[in-house]
This record gives C-alpha cells, structure tokens and sequence, in this order.
C-alpha cells in the first residue's frame, strides 16, 4: 500500500522524505520552495499542496529512473526541468502542473509514456529525442514557447485542447490524433496526422496521411502520401506527388504539380487553382467564390468535371492545351 | 494500398449496394449525404467510412456494425450512426482486437438497457467530438480496452443504467466533455479512469478503480460519488454537488475542492487539504479523515454538520468550523483531535458522551450532553 508522506517543515523535512524515499510513496508537499539538485527519483508521486500550482515550487533538474514519476499541482523550474532516462517503456504524469525551463521542459531518451493534463509548459516544451517508443496524451495544456514538441522516433500522440507554435515531427513516424488544437506550424515527415476542430499550418509530408476535419489552415502542403480534407478552410493547398481528396472545403487558392490526383467536391474556390506536371484534377458540384478566380493549367495536367455556377460567372483559364480542360456547369474564357 | 471509394449516384461515384459487394479491408468509404442501411449480419474490418455532407446529421446510416475477428481498425468521421431497433449499434465480440474510432460522429442510442457501443473483446476505442444520444457505452467482462475521450458529449441521464460501465480491465481517458449520466464500474474491473476538465453526472465506483480527477465537476444533486471496494481516488481542483460517498476499503485523496456532503464508513480513509465540505461530514465505523485546511460548514440539511461514531477518527491541523447554529456529534469510540483556525463566535457545541474522545486545539468549544 502506497505511504503518504507529508512534507513541511514542522512535520518531515524534504530532505528526509526525499532520503528515505521508498517505491510507490505519495509526497504531499506544503507550499513553498524546494530545491532538486539534479534529483534521481521514479516510482513517485510528488504533490503540491497548495490552492494553485504556482505555490509549490521544485527549483532544479528532475531525473526520471524507475517505472514512472507524477507530478501534480505543483511549479517545477530548471534548464532541463525533467529528463527521462533511457529504459524499459516508464510513465511520465503531470496533472496541474507547469515547467518552467530555460531549454527543454521534457527531454525523454528512448521510450516514453507521457501524459499531461491541464499543465502550462514555459520556456521549452517537450522534446521526445532519439528514437524509442513514444505515447503521449495531452490535453488542456499550453506551451508557450516556439518549440511546443519535437520528437523522434516513432509511437502516437493524442492531442486535445492544446495550444502551441511549432510541433516538429519531421525526423520521426508517428500517428498524430489533434482535436482542438492550435499550432502555428506542424512539421510532418513520414506521420499520419488526423486533425479535428484545429487550426494549423501543415508545412510538409514526405510519406505520411493527413485526414483534416472542421479546421482552419493557412497552408496545407502535402508531398507525398494521401490526403482527405472535410469541411475545412485553407488558404493555401498544395499536393506534389500525392492523391487527395477535399470536399465541403473553402480554399484560396490550389497548386497542383507532380503526379497529383486531385478530387474536389463541393469545394468554395477564391482565388487560383494552378495544376502543372502530370497533376490530374477531378471536379464535382465545385463553385467559385471569387469571379475573378483563375485556372491555369500546364504542361501535361488536366482537369475535368463540373461547377455549380450562376449564369454571368466566367471562369479564366490559362496556359491550357486543348483537350485537357474538360469542365462543364460554368463559361469559360481561354485567355 | 487504400481504395478511396465514393459512393453516391453522382457522375463517377458508386452505389452503396455495389461498395458493400466489394468491401475489402482497408477501404476508405466516402459517403455523399443521405440515408444508408448496413447490410445486416455484415462484419466490418479494417474500414474506414466518413460522411462527406456539412455535418454528421447530413449522412446517416442505420446500423449494427460488428467488428471482425481480423479488424485492426475501424473508423467512422462524420457521421450520424442509428440502430436498427433493439440492438447495439456497435459490436466488438470477444474475439475482436481492433482499434475502434469515431471523429465527429453522432451515435444515437434507444434510451434503454441496449447499450449502443458494447465492447467484449480487446479494443482501442477513440471518440473525439462526438455525441451520443440516449445511449451508452459497455466494457464487459471479458474486454480489455484503452478508451479515449475528448471533446465529447453523452446525454444518458438514466437512474438505472450507467452512461459508462466498465466491467472489464483498461484504462479510460475522458477529456474536456461532458457527459449527463453516471460512469459505473462493477466489482470485477480493473481500471484506471482519468478524467480531466470535464462535467460528469455521477461517479459510481467500486471493484479495483484507480481514479484521477482533475478540475472536473460531479453534477448530479441527489449524489455525485458513491466509490466502495477497492477504489483509490485522487482528486484535485473539482466540485461535487451531491453526496461524497465511501465505503469499504476506499481510499481518497482530495484537495482544492468542494464537496456538499462528505459522508464514509467502513474503512474508507481519507487525506483532505484544502477542501470546503457545505452541508455535513458523516464518519462511521473505523473510517477516518486526515484533514488540512478543510472547512466543515452547515446549511441547515443535517441535524450535525460533523457527525462522528462507532470507531471513526477526524484528526487534522489548520481546520475551519462554519457551524451556523447546529451541532457536531461525537459518539462511541470516535475521535476528534484536530487544530482549528476558526469557527463563528460561540463556542463550538460538540454533542458527547466521552469529552475524553475530543482534543480541540486552537477555539474554544463545549461538550453538550443529553
């Protein structure tokens, strides 16, 4: 049975309970400041007290080495405020809590199962580092910093209410689960993401799915891989070598190169839809949200299907070569 | 390689009655809105079916999907799921091991016993912005299952049957949702239940629950919590409208919340820091309470707004007594020694046989007599 052991001044000194330590205690920790200098601890669970997380503070670097530490309601700040060690699949919990750090909040070596709830990570975010095994779920959690999380290896993180800037992605394969999420930029490589009710900028896919649902992107960029877009607003989509589909989408403008197989239904265009390459585009019930919107097509790409427009609307079509233009529903104008 | 397959009556889409024929797992279904029907007694695997209308509502299918044997993940986005009639709308059997998700569906259940998403086997079940509608979700006994749940929303307001139930062993995460009935476990679970800044009818616990909340509120008037068996609770940040209840081997720690009532017995044993408890604190048997900063208050509901008898103990240092004109109670072998911060004016009236029983440090206090 895990012991509770109470920490305070006038009942057991840190010092002692942190000597004394044994597997599975609990250590409620009244509100003050504690100091960590470079703590081995695992197998615990540290406690704030306090009415708020802010009263409770640890100053120094936390060592993760046992089969998991968790962390509630309470301030932990250091360089790298915790470092989890590399071995066999421990658990990382904070509830309540905030990092503070001038460099990283969480640096993981190797495997990881990390969760986060309703915490605030300033400075640095979490950095899940060379390779390994990586599990994470976070929720109701804000990172301040320009790096919320970067990660390598490969495992699957479940993102919900979370507010970030950039989540780098780029050197691992994972599978992302975003719901509410807010990002400035998220760097995907060969990972799957699957986003609803977010809004984020997707700078690039070299292998991996984006599944997109409900949510507002400055620009979704997919290289290679697959891509299905529903009910969403982009400003800015552009497929390479990938097959994608889009409907229910309101977009400003679309690129198309490469071998891309394009197929847009029910899609609001703004502005431009440019296709070049060998990129194929397969329209239905489409509608122009902007008269002056433009197509343009080049080398070999083609695009054939239908609008849904009014009788005065005009599409401009440039650069095409006869016979790879086949759209009906809308007049066009070759220019 | 995954097959994207529109099915519609649209130029270049297929027919559902032709998709369903050459269904093969890994195929992605992507539905124009409308009415579909799932071909009765048709497994599913390995599928992914989304709804390509503005919203769930726009593409419906009546259903009673069971999972395959060889399903390693199903998938349902944007979607509004219906039963037949008297069934599950979803079935994973004991011989399943599959990753169920659902993205911004609607699962309308038939606001009865019929649980509309009834897992036996091992599953990954996912629910992110989805709402299900006088239904609820089962984790048998025979299931071992990893639920998550987030921007979710469950309208089963039942008095008989649980919005929730789990009888198996896994874990549950349920996120920023919201769910209108009660999450019951049974006595032959093995869980760990999470449940983060979300509203939460009521808590029936019992078996071996390990229960994380946080910044969380338990609605329901008449009783919020109710945990007995084997339960350990750890509480932070949230409010209990209704009745806290413990029993058996229970064992809670709860701290920056507020509770109506608290009320244990048995050897439920509890740690309290800052906690405000409005109505009444009612310990029994060998209970006990290791109290920090926690205000006992009276609302007038409770004859004695602490009420402490047979072998149960109340100890604790920093307390607050808001009596407002009634009574405590201390009785039999029970104890009280604390330190108190504070009380209103008067003396604190403690009702009891034993004076001995009693150390009140820090107000004064008088021991009343019948």
């Amino acid at each position: 049975m895990a012991r509770i052991v109470k920490v305070a001044a006038d009942q057991t000194p840190f010092d002692r309970a942190i000597t004394g330590i044994q597997k599975d205690d609990v250590l409620l920790l009244s509100p003050g400041e504690y100091f960590l200098p470079g703590l081995d601890l695992g197998d615990v669970v540290l406690k704030g007290t306090g009415s708020s997380p802010e009263m409770t503070v640890l100053k120094g670097n936390l060592l993760l080495l046992g089969r998991y530490l968790t962390l509630e309601n309470l301030t932990l700040e250091g360089e790298e405020a915790i470092e989890v060690l590399n071995q066999d699949n421990p658990y990382l919990s904070l509830r309540n809590c905030i990092i503070k750090s001038s460099q990283t909040g969480i640096i993981a070596h190797g495997d990881l199962n990390f969760e986060s709830y309703s915490c605030r990570f300033e400075g640095g975010g979490l950095d899940l580092a060379e390779g390994g095994a990586k599990f994470a779920q976070i929720s109701d959690t804000t990172f301040t910093g320009k790096t919320a999380i970067k990660a390598d290896g490969s495992g699957q993180l479940n993102l919900s209410g979370v507010v970030g800037q950039d989540f780098k992605l780029d050197q691992g394969d994972f599978l992302l689960y975003f719901d509410q999420v807010s990002a400035s930029e998220v760097y995907l490589g060969s990972s799957t993401l699957e986003a609803a009710e977010s809004s984020f900028k997707i700078l690039s896919s070299v292998r991996g799915d984006i599944h997109v649902l409900n949510s507002r992107s400055d620009l979704v960029q997919i290289v290679s891989g697959q891509g299905n877009l529903l009910n969403s607003r982009i400003d800015l989509f552009q497929a390479m070598f990938s097959d994608c589909q889009l409907a229910n989408c309101h977009v400003d403008e679309v690129k198309a190169n490469g071998s891309s197989r394009l197929s847009l239904i029910r899609t609001f265009f703004k502005m431009d839809l440019e296709l070049a390459g060998k990129a194929q585009v397969q329209l239905a019930d489409c509608l122009l949200e902007n008269p002056k919107a433009q197509l343009t097509v080049r080398d070999s790409a083609g695009i054939r299907g239908n609008f849904l427009a009014e009788a005065d609307q005009v599409l401009e079509v440039k650069d095409a070569t006869e016979g790879l233009v086949k759209i009906t529903g809308i007049k066009s104008k070759l220019v | 390689m995954t097959r994207y397959i529109k099915v519609g009556t649209g130029g270049g889409e297929v027919t559902w009655h032709r998709a369903m024929l050459d269904l093969t797992p890994g195929d992605y279904l992507m539905l124009e809105p409308g009415y579909y029907d799932w071909p009765r007694g048709k497994v599913i695997e390995d599928i992914t079916i989304q709804g390509l209308g503005a919203n769930p509502e726009d593409t419906r299918i009546r259903s009673f999907f069971r999972i395959g044997p060889n399903s390693g993940r199903v998938c349902f986005e944007n979607l509004y799921l219906e039963p037949y009639g008297e069934t599950n709308t979803i079935d994973l059997p004991e011989d399943a091991n599959s990753y169920l998700i659902f993205r911004n569906c609607v699962l309308k259940g038939n606001n009865s016993k019929i649980t509309t998403l009834a897992i036996n086997g091992q599953a990954s079940v996912f629910l992110f912005s989805t709402r299900l509608t006088g239904g609820s979700i089962s984790f048998f006994a025979t299931s071992s299952f990893r639920l998550e749940m987030a921007d979710c929303d469950l309208d089963f307001a039942s008095d008989d049957f649980g919005a929730i139930s789990f009888e198996g062993e896994g874990t549950a995460i349920i996120n920023n949702s919201r769910l209108a009935g009660a999450i019951t476990s049974f006595d032959s679970c093995n869980i760990e239940l999470d449940i983060n800044n979300s509203e939460v009818g009521c808590l029936n616990l019992t078996g071996r629950t390990w229960l994380n909340l946080l910044n969380s509120q338990i609605v329901q008037p008449e009783y919020s919590l109710y945990a007995r068996g084997d339960c350990w609770l750890n509480i932070v940040s949230s409010d209990f409208f209704g009745q806290f209840c413990l029993a058996e081997r229970a064992r809670v720690l709860i701290q920056n919340s507020e509770l109506y009532s608290l009320q244990a017995r048995d050897e439920a044993r509890m740690t309290l820091t800052n906690v405000v408890i409005e109505a009444t604190t009612s310990l029994e048997g060998t209970s006990s309470a290791d109290c920090q900063l926690v205000t006992f208050k009276s609302n007038g509901d409770y004859q004695y707004f602490v009420y402490l008898v047979d072998s149960a103990q109340l100890t604790g240092r920093n307390l607050l007594f808001e009596p407002n004109a009634s009574t405590a109670l201390v009785e039999d072998q029970a104890l009280l020694k604390a330190n108190a911060l504070y009380h209103q004016g008067q003396p604190l009236e403690i009702k009891c046989q034993k004076p001995e029983n009693i150390s009140l440090l820090g107000i004064k206090w008088t021991a009343l007599k019948e």
